[in-house]
C-alpha cells in the first residue's frame, strides 16, 4: 500500500544497467575468482545430490580450458526448468549460506565482463529436458556502451535467452560455457595459472599419495557436516590439494566457542615442519629457499578457502608470526554464522568473527610455542653437532702436535664458548628432555670432552708435544723471540674479531719461516 | 523451440559396423588405447559406440558459419553427458585448414600420430576454396606427411562423403591415367577402363578414383594403402554417400619415390558394398572384372 502523497508512475525502472556493468567489472578484480564461482556452483548441486541420494557416487567436476572457451560441467543434482528461468535474474538465488558455497546470485554473471557468451545448460535428475540459458555478454556490454545505460530490467531480459530440449531422464548435470573469453582475461585459459589456484581454493581432495589424506578426509567428514571433497579434473588430469614433505603426523584441534563448551565453531588440522624453520621451497628454480607457497594454515569454509595462508597469519599470530609456516593444515569454520566476503578473501566483519579468531589466536599461540621449541630443540642439536667437531678436531691437532702455540688463547676461547653455549641450551631443554634424549646425551659427552680439552690447554706443555711453537723449530734467540711474540700479539688485537683469518695468518707466516728462514 | 538432434541412418549405421570392424581386424593389438582423429559431428556417435576401443579422441568441428560455438558446445555437451569428455579434444575449425596448417583457428594444435583418422565429410570431396585449390585432397596428402612425420604405426583411414558436386573432369582424367598404367604392367584394360568411364553411376567411377587417389597419396609418405570394399548408401535426405576404409601400413622400404604397393587390378576387381535399408549386399554394379593373365 502506497502513502498518501507518493507520486509513482508504477512505469519507473529503479535500477540501471551499469548496475550490471558495475557488478561484473569490480565484483573480482582477480579474474580467477569467476573461475571459482562456477565451481562453487559445481560443488553445491553434488552437494544436493548427495543430500537427496545419499549413495550415489559424484563424479568428477571437469574443468576444460578449450581456446577461446572455459568449461566447467557437473554431474550434480541439475536444474529444474524454474531454477534456469530465475537463473537469468540478478541477484537471485535459492541457495542458502548455511548449506551451499555460492549463495547471493550474482557471481554468475561476474562472467559477462570476460566472455562474449555465457552458455549454461542443466537437466535435472528425473527431468525429461534440460534447459540452455544462453547470456549474450558482448551484446550486452555493447548495449550499455551505445544505449547510454539501459534499464536493467531490459538489459538482461533482452540478452538472455532460455530454451529447452528432451533428456533422458536419468541424467542429470549442469554444463557451462565461457565462449568466446576476451584477451584481458586470457588467464582463464591458461593452465598454468588456474591450477595453482584451483588447488589453493577447491574443495579437492587431499592427494592419495599423503600418507594421512584418509585419516584427515575422515575426521573431518564428522566434524563438519558441510564438509566435502569431490575431485576436479582440469583437462582431463585429476587434480589434489599437495601435502608438504618432512611434516609430523597430523594433529587434530577443536575449537569450541568458549572454554568449558562443547559448541565446536572451527576445527583444526595441521602437520609440523621436521626440519628446521618454516617449509621452504627445494629444488633448483628461481624460489628455491623461500618459503613454501602452501605452507601455513588456510581457514575453509565448505570446504572452500577463505583467504591464503597470509589470512591467518595476520589473524592469529600476533607474536613471531613467521611461525606460522612452520606448518601446514587446515582450519574449517564450522559456525554457520560465519559469511563470507564476496571474494572470499576474509570473513564478514561481525562478532562471530571476532570470536572465532580470538579462539583461534589460542591454538595459534600452542602452536607458536610448540614451533619455538621445536626450534629451540634444532638449534640445540645443531650447536651439539659443531661442539662435537670442535672438540674432535681440537683434539686431534693436539694429539698430532699441530696446534701452533699463537692459537692455544682462541682455541680455549672456542671451547670455553662451547662449553658456555651448550650448557645454557641443556639447562633450558629440561621441558622437553623426554624428546630431546639422544642430543642430552650427546651435549652431556660434549661437555666432558670439552672440559677435559680445556685442561690440556690450559696445562704446562713441557714435554707434552700438543703444541706446534715455531721459535724452537727455527731457533729463535730471546731477542728474535720477543720481537717475533710482540708482531703476533699485535696481529692478535687487531684480528681479534677474525680469529678464522688470524689462524691463517699465523699458518702462513709458520710457513714462510719454514721456508726461508730454516734454509 | 526444442532444437532437433542430429539423426543417421540405418544405412548409416551398417557403415560405421563395418568401420569398426576394420578397426578390430586391423588394428587388434592396440585396442583400448587407439586414438582417434577426425568429424564425430556433435551427436558423437562413432567415437560413442567405439569408445572402449579409444583412448584419446581428437574431434574437429568448425559449426555454422558466424556461430560455429553452437554446435562446438553441443559437441563439448555431449562428451560430457555421454561420459567421454575425459577422452576428448576440440579443435575449432575446418578440418582440411587443420590437416593443412597444422592448428586449428585457435592454435590449438593435434597430438599426432592417430590410429584412427575419419574423414567422415558431409559435402562432397571436391570441394575447391576461393584460390580454386582442391582443398580435401591436398589435406588428405598433409594428413599422411604429419602421419609419417610423428613416426605413426599402421593406422585406418576412413573416408566419406557425398556424390555432389563432382569434378568430372578431374575423376575421368585419373582413370585414363589408370589405363595408361594397365597398360604398362601388361594388362588389356581397355574395355574395362571405358565401362566404368560409361557406367551411369557415379560410384563405379569414384571407387576406382579414390582408391587410386589414397594409395597414390599415402605412397609418397612411406604409406601402403590397403583397401577394403568402398560401401555406398543413401544417407540423409537421401543424399547419396560413399565411405571408403583404408588400413595404411608403414613400409619398410626406402624413402626413395615409389608406385604404390596396391595394385590397380585388385582395385579394379574389389567388388563393393551397397547398403539399402540397413542391409548390405556386395556388388560390382555389373562391371567387368579384370582376369589373371
Amino acid at each position: 500500500m502506497k502513502a498518501r502523497g507518493v507520486i509513482d508512475k508504477g512505469d519507473e525502472y529503479y535500477a540501471y544497467g551499469s548496475v550490471l556493468e558495475a557488478l561484473s567489472q569490480g565484483l573480482y578484480p582477480d579474474r580467477k575468482h569467476i573461475l571459482r564461482e562456477f565451481v562453487q556452483n559445481a560443488y553445491d548441486a553434488l552437494g544436493d545430490l548427495r543430500r537427496q541420494s545419499p549413495h550415489t557416487e559424484l563424479e568428477p567436476v571437469e574443468i576444460t580450458t578449450s581456446a577461446p572457451s572455459l568449461i566447467i560441467a557437473d554431474k550434480g543434482i541439475g536444474m529444474s526448468g524454474e531454477t534456469m528461468r530465475r537463473y537469468r535474474y540478478l541477484g537471485f538465488s535459492e541457495k542458502r549460506a548455511s548449506s551451499h558455497a555460492g549463495f547471493r546470485g550474482i557471481g554468475k554473471f561476474s562472467a559477462i565482463s570476460v566472455c562474449d557468451h555465457l552458455i549454461v545448460r542443466s537437466s535435472m535428475l528425473g527431468d525429461t529436458k534440460s534447459y540452455q540459458v544462453q547470456i549474450d555478454a558482448s551484446g550486452m556490454l555493447k548495449c550499455l556502451q551505445d544505449e547510454k545505460n539501459p534499464p536493467l530490467e531490459t538489459l538482461l531480459r533482452d540478452y538472455s535467452q532460455i530454451s529447452e530440449k528432451a533428456e533422458e531422464a536419468e541424467l542429470h548435470y549442469t554444463f557451462v560455457e565461457l565462449h568466446g573469453i576476451r584477451k584481458d582475461a586470457r588467464e582463464l585459459l591458461d593452465e598454468n595459472i588456474i591450477k595453482p589456484y584451483l588447488i589453493q581454493v577447491a574443495p579437492l581432495p587431499l592427494d592419495p599419495t599423503f600418507a594421512y589424506a584418509k585419516e584427515i578426509s575422515s575426521r573431518l567428514q564428522q566434524v563438519d557436516p558441510r564438509f566435502m571433497e569431490v575431485e576436479l579434473r582440469l583437462n582431463r588430469k585429476p587434480i589434489y590439494k599437495p601435502f608438504l614433505e618432512n611434516a609430523s603426523r597430523p594433529e587434530f584441534k577443536e575449537v569450541f566457542v568458549k572454554d568449558g563448551s562443547s559448541e565446536l565453531i572451527a576445527f583444526a588440522w595441521f602437520c609440523q615442519h621436521c626440519g628446521k624453520g618454516q617449509f621452504r621451497e627445494l629444488g633448483d628454480g628461481e624460489s628455491q629457499g623461500m618459503r613454501h607457497p602452501y605452507s601455513g594454515l588456510q581457514y575453509r569454509l565448505s570446504n572452500f578457502a577463505i583467504g591464503d595462508s597470509m589470512l591467518t597469519r595476520k589473524t592469529l599470530w600476533q607474536t613471531t608470526p613467521e611461525r606460522a609456516f612452520y606448518f601446514f593444515g587446515e582450519i574449517h569454520v564450522l559456525d554457520p554464522t560465519m559469511v563470507p566476503t564476496s571474494d572470499r578473501d576474509e570473513f564478514e566483519d561481525s562478532t562471530a568473527r571476532k570470536r572465532l579468531y580470538d579462539r583461534c589466536r589460542e591454538v595459534a599461540a600452542t602452536l607458536s610455542f610448540r614451533a619455538g621449541l621445536e626450534s629451540r630443540r634444532q638449534r640445540f642439536a645443531e650447536v651439539v653437532t659443531a661442539g662435537q667437531q670442535l672438540v674432535a678436531d681440537t683434539q686431534a691437532e693436539l694429539e698430532s702436535g699441530k696446534l701452533e702455540t699463537e692459537l692455544r688463547e682462541d682455541k680455549d676461547y672456542q671451547v670455553r664458548r662451547l662449553l658456555e653455549n651448550v650448557s645454557k641450551r641443556l639447562n633450558k631443554s629440561g621441558r622437553s628432555r623426554s624428546k630431546e634424549d639422544k642430543v642430552v646425551r650427546r651435549a652431556k659427552q660434549v661437555i666432558r670432552r670439552a672440559e677435559r680439552l680445556r685442561r690440556t690447554l690450559k696445562a704446562d706443555d713441557a714435554g707434552q708435544g700438543h703444541f706446534l711453537d715455531i721459535s724452537k723449530i727455527i731457533k729463535m734467540d730471546a731477542k728474535t723471540k720477543a720481537v717475533y711474540d710482540t708482531i703476533i700479539r699485535v696481529l692478535h688485537e687487531e684480528f681479534r674479531s677474525e680469529p678464522q683469518r688470524f689462524a691463517t695468518l699465523v699458518r702462513k707466516i709458520h710457513r714462510a719461516l719454514r721456508e726461508d728462514v730454516a734454509c | 523451440m526444442l532444437k532437433r538432434p542430429q539423426r543417421f541412418t540405418t544405412n548409416k549405421q551398417v557403415v560405421r559396423d563395418l568401420q569398426c570392424a576394420t578397426i578390430r581386424e586391423h588394428l587388434a593389438d592396440r585396442l583400448g588405447r587407439l586414438s582417434y582423429f577426425g568429424l564425430p559431428s556433435s551427436s558423437l556417435e562413432d567415437v560413442v559406440q567405439w569408445n572402449p576401443l579409444l583412448e584419446r579422441i581428437t574431434a574437429v568441428e568448425r559449426g555454422e558459419p558466424r556461430c560455429e560455438w553452437i554446435i562446438q558446445n553441443e559437441l563439448l555437451l555431449n562428451a560430457f553427458r555421454l561420459g567421454i569428455s575425459g577422452k576428448l579434444t576440440l579443435l575449432r575449425g575446418d578440418i582440411d585448414h587443420v590437416l593443412i596448417n597444422g592448428s586449428d583457428e585457435f592454435g590449438a594444435k593435434p597430438d599426432w600420430p592417430f590410429d584412427i583418422v575419419s574423414l567422415d565429410y558431409s559435402g562432397g570431396l571436391f570441394y575447391r576454396d576461393s584460390a580454386g585449390q582442391m582443398l580435401r585432397l591436398e589435406a588428405i596428402k598433409q594428413l599422411f606427411h604429419r602421419q609419417a612425420d610423428s613416426l605413426a604405426s599402421d593406422f585406418v583411414l576412413f573416408l566419406s562423403f557425398n556424390l555432389d558436386q563432382i569434378d568430372q573432369h578431374e575423376v575421368r582424367e585419373s582413370i585414363k591415367v589408370i589405363e595408361r598404367d594397365l597398360k604398362r604392367f601388361g594388362r588389356a584394360a581397355h574395355t574395362v577402363i571405358e565401362a566404368y568411364l560409361a557406367h551411369p553411376r557415379e560410384q563405379a567411377r569414384l571407387k576406382l578414383y579414390v582408391m587410386n587417389l589414397v594409395a597414390q597419396l599415402a605412397s609418397q609418405s612411406q604409406f601402403d594403402s590397403l583397401s577394403e570394399s568402398p560401401v555406398f548408401y543413401s544417407g540423409n535426405r537421401r543424399t547419396e554417400m560413399m565411405a571408403f576404409r583404408f588400413l595404411l601400413k608403414t613400409s619398410a622400404r626406402t624413402f626413395a619415390p615409389r608406385s604404390p604397393k596396391e595394385r590397380l587390378n585388385a582395385m579394379i576387381n574389389r567388388r563393393m558394398i551397397e547398403v539399402v535399408g540397413g542391409t548390405q549386399h556386395l556388388t560390382n554394379l555389373g562391371l567387368p572384372l579384370i582376369k589373371r593373365e
